[in-house]
């Protein structure tokens, strides 16, 4: 038996013709398979001659079987579109369909359905495709059907035009002249019609796969205002995003990114609006990736952030078409990418993590009142356990007298000092946490049923932490919940300042807060400082941060983002209770 | 110049503030000035009377070099030699002041909050802290400084209105009002006023401003309002203690603080001192830590990064040198000596270079100087 490399035509020989780029390399390949059949004909010629052939006759089909296989690599169009080559298509439809085939080799889902044109005129002809990404009843209604039926009259040129202008009953249709862009279109999911004679083929959007429907995101749940959310499928995001604005100057420019993956990604902004720099620098960044997969826009956000060294995230993302218009008409420039509902919004500024979408649909007085309540809990969730290791070690004096008495006796007895507890139960928490993210629903309340008794009741009673301390942990975890935008950077900010606490006390704490800050204020986001509109200060911008002003009072877009359409509407729109003249 | 980051005038006017206000937190030293009785309230309005007169030579010093700081002005008018030894003079000035500020920033720390704790860590952990927000720049520094401004200024309010809340305040100490004379009063605002070195501070930064055209209001806003804060910590001391013990305490807006009792409940609100008094030291001592880093790359050298570390490496021994002790500190500080040490820098020099220049027809080049920096 023969048994060298070549026995198993898959993957790593097709990696290995498609990265050599050298004739003299495809001859050689040639040259091997040459030699391998002649090694298996000589051997079949003397299975024969010694009449062993009924017994041979297995292993001799199989060999047979692979080297007919291995012959889609020698296949000219292959060879031609794995070295990157651009191939026009040949205009014999049985030369381009062997080629696909080849290009193809051993992917079950393409179909390559080989029929005649016409009852009478007998053009070969091939629709090619992959199973579950077209819609099989549009493919046999609009373009099968009325291909098979109609009479052509035998001109080729005209055939295609007449194809195209009379039978397919499909919206989107289009020319293509190359190899790769027939490739390139069947793994989009459009149905290819390859026609002898003719060296165009005709691509029809019929994509149709199975994809969740749109539905309320988990992440931002809201009371009040629209429920859906982004799917997976990109055309759904940007027609999303285009039902909220109807406006031609809401510009989705498309984009592949992903050697591998050639994932789609197109980058939305509102021209007019947006800052044009914004939107050349975001160009800029996007060309230079060069990554052989994008499964999320988690891989870009990481490939164009500002600060990839910070804890800050300098790139947004929401999961919600109503909030990426409002982002959008602030200036700011969308990212979709295909394969995931989150969307990624640039520039990304502190602030925005205090802002949620509900915020603007409700009124203003209680809108105002949570947004202190965020900004008192981001701080209260990253600096108060360390407060508390800070104050119990070092400065007792600070508490009144009662608060000290209680805190000194569930503290009394307690193994551990405090930093030590608190960055204990504060790594119980967070196993807790993702404990309850990773399980299956059902086992879930088994972890709180754990989380609760045990960690909580049992741990005090047992006396191994002290009662405060689990008080001021699961305020802190609650706390943290606020602002589900920051909850990373809030749980890595809070251990730094405990470990900070615990060597000394408030002075620690405050020097954490004094490096959080400066950092924070280094950090820019494409170009627009991180910390803005509260350092550098600007006043006008302001009213939408600790207060969010009526919408008649908002009459300004944020300066920082470019601001060259700055007004959003018209002066004088305060309503104005009518007298009641009767 | 070098481009050193751009800074706008409400960030210059809050970096005057926070520095300047940074002193009158702790050590109030005001109150041992002549007149040194109830009366020392009034050198406020005088101080800052003052400090515009001793910003006069400066400011036009400012005017005839837009471009340029005074380490650099120096060069160009009093040539070549001159002017380097008059740039190193200041360098050592800008070190020294925030060695100083650094030693009084670690004395009140270990000596009233945390007396266990060594001198030196306090001093190499803000030095390290401000090294950082050195190495960012100019720009971070004053973003810092407008997000620390407002944090600062509530805590003041919030702990003057404790205060007054817990009735401690007796405005009655305030009289009799001049019981020595007004003459009195007058050198001590003179003195008091020759203690901001904030002003050469102002003129180094004044070059950086991204909009040149009212820097005369945003100079007098800062001053102003520190102004308004100095007389209400002024008062606020002076009400609760009384002129002859006030003069007596080491801290007296802290112990002012430490009195604090309203309703039995809210007690011991030292913790927002501390923090307001860490924030504002971190903001002077960074500022003129800066500086010293800035005129240093001045004097020939491109980039001001490698001198960071170097020069934050001298601070640090030099802010144990310069107070080996409270009493020695605070008697450095006094009214004796400290104030004449200060004039010579922020009005004698600046004075002189201003006449030699305009003798001397000195002045920069406004081709190359005035391009257009506003944004």
């Amino acid at each position: 038996m023969t048994t060298n490399n070549h026995s198993d035509p898959l993957y790593p020989d097709h990696e290995w013709l498609a990265t050599n780029k050298s004739a003299v390399q495809q001859l050689n390949a040639l040259l091997e398979y040459a030699q391998q059949v002649e090694v298996f004909s000589k051997k079949a010629d003397a299975a024969f001659r010694a009449g062993q052939w009924l017994k041979m006759l297995n292993s001799l089909k199989e060999e047979y079987q692979a080297l007919e296989q291995q012959q889609y690599l020698l296949n000219p169009v292959y060879l031609t579109y794995a070295n990157g080559i651009k191939q026009a298509l040949s205009k014999e439809a049985a030369v381009n369909v062997n080629g696909l085939k080849a290009i193809f080799a051993q992917c079950s889902d393409l179909i390559i359905r080989e029929f005649n044109l016409g009852a009478t005129e007998q053009i070969p002809a091939a629709l090619v495709m992959i199973e579950g990404m077209v819609d099989r009843g549009a493919i046999n209604e609009s373009i099968l059907k009325p291909l098979l039926f109609t009479k052509y009259n035998g001109d080729i040129n005209g055939t295609l035009a007449f194809i195209k202008a009379n039978v397919l009953s499909v919206a989107n249709i289009k020319e293509i002249r190359t190899v790769r862009e027939v490739v390139d279109e069947v793994l989009a999911g459009n149905a290819i019609l390859i026609i002898d004679k003719s060296d165009i083929a005709l691509v029809s959007e019929v994509k149709g796969w199975e994809s969740r429907s749109v539905e309320e995101p988990d992440t931002e749940a809201v009371v009040r205002g629209p429920r859906e959310g982004f799917v997976e499928t990109i055309r759904t995001n940007t027609a999303l995003l285009r039902r909220k604005i109807k406006n031609p100057n809401l510009k989705i420019e498309a984009l592949k990114v992903g050697e591998k993956t050639q994932t789609a990604i197109c980058i939305a902004y509102i021209k007019g609006i947006v800052d044009e720099r914004i939107v050349q620098e975001l160009k800029k960044r996007l060309d230079k990736i060069e990554i052989d997969a994008v499964l999320e826009s988690g891989y870009i956000e990481n490939l164009i952030e500002d600060a990839p060294f910070s804890l800050f995230p300098t790139v947004g993302n929401s999961e919600k078409p109503d909030n990426v218009s409002a982002k959008l008409l602030e200036g700011r420039v969308a990212v979709f990418v295909d394969g995931t509902p989150f969307v990624l919004m640039v520039p990304y500024l502190f602030v925005e993590a205090f802002q949620v979408s509900e915020d603007y649909y409700s009124r203003p007085y209680y809108t105002t009142f949570i947004r202190w309540l965020r900004w008192f809990a981001f701080f209260t969730s990253t600096v108060l356990p360390a407060l508390y290791v800070a104050i119990t070690t070092y400065h007792q004096e600070l508490l009144p007298q009662a608060l000290l008495t209680s805190i000194a006796t569930a503290q009394e007895g307690t193994p551990f000092p405090a930093v030590v507890e608190a960055l204990l139960m504060q790594i119980i928490y967070e196993i807790l946490r993702e404990a309850g993210v990773r399980l299956p629903r059902p086992v879930g309340s088994a972890v709180s049923i754990v989380g609760a008794l045990v960690i909580g009741e049992a741990a005090v009673t047992a006396g191994l932490v002290g009662a405060p301390m689990v008080v001021i942990v699961g305020g802190t975890a609650i706390s943290s919940f606020l602002i589900p935008a920051l909850s990373d950077v809030n749980a890595l900010l809070r251990i730094m300042l405990i470990i900070m606490a615990g060597f000394s006390g408030i002075y620690g704490i405050i020097l954490g807060f004094i490096l959080t800050i400066i950092h924070q204020c280094s950090l820019r986001s494409f170009g627009v400082p991180y910390m803005s509109p509260l350092a550098p200060i600007n006043v006008s911008d302001l009213k939408d941060v600790f207060v969010r002003f009526p919408w008649w009072a908002m009459r300004t877009r944020p300066r920082v983002l470019g601001g060259q359409n700055p007004l959003r509407e018209k002066a004088g729109q305060k309503p104005k209770a009518q007298t009641n003249n009767n | 110049m070098l481009d050193a980051g751009r800074i706008n005038l409400r960030q210059l006017c809050l970096l005057i503030f926070i520095s300047k206000n940074y002193l009158d937190l702790t050590y109030l030293l005001v109150l041992t000035y002549p007149p040194a009785n109830q009366d020392v309230w009034l050198i406020v309005p005088l101080h800052f009377l003052f400090n515009l007169i001793l910003m006069v030579p400066l400011y036009f010093l400012w005017l005839r070099f837009p471009q340029k700081t005074i380490v650099e002005c120096g060069q160009l008018i009093a040539g070549k030699a001159a002017g380097l030894a008059l740039g190193v003079l200041y360098i050592w000035y800008f070190i020294h002041q925030a060695a100083l500020a650094l030693s009084q920033f670690c004395e009140f720390l270990s000596t009233a909050i945390m007396p266990e704790t060594p001198f030196i860590f306090f001093a190499v952990s803000l030095m390290l802290v401000s090294a950082y927000a050195v190495w960012h720049g100019l720009e971070v520094i004053s973003r810092v400084a407008e997000l620390f401004a407002p944090m600062i200024i509530v805590s003041i309010l919030i702990a003057v209105l404790l205060v007054s809340l817990s009735g401690n305040i007796n405005l009655k100490a305030l009289f009799p009002m001049l019981e020595k004379g007004f003459l009195p009063v007058v050198y001590g605002g003179f003195l008091s006023s020759c203690k901001s070195i904030e002003l050469i501070g102002i003129a180094m930064l004044l070059p950086c401003l991204n909009r040149r055209k009212k820097a005369k209001a945003a100079i007098v806003c800062g001053l102003l309002l520190h102004s308004l804060f100095f007389l209400i910590i002024a008062l606020t001391v002076l009400g609760t203690f009384g002129a002859s013990e006030a003069k007596n305490t080491v801290y007296p807006f802290y112990d002012a603080i430490r009195l604090i009792s309203v309703g039995r409940f809210i007690e011991r609100v030292e913790i927002i001192y501390v923090m307001m008094w860490v924030l504002s030291a971190f903001i002077k001592v960074t500022l003129f830590y800066y500086l010293a880093v800035f005129g240093l790359s001045q004097l020939r050298l491109k980039d001001y990064k490698p001198f960071v570390l170097p020069v934050g490496t001298i601070i640090i021994p030099l802010s144990l040198l310069v107070a080996p002790n409270i009493v020695e500190l605070l008697e450095f500080t006094s009214y004796k000596i400290y104030p004449w040490y200060n004039l010579l820098f922020i009005f004698l020099i600046p004075a002189v270079l201003l006449v030699v220049a305009l003798i001397r027809k000195k002045e920069e080049d406004t081709q190359c100087g005035s391009a257009d920096l506003s944004r």
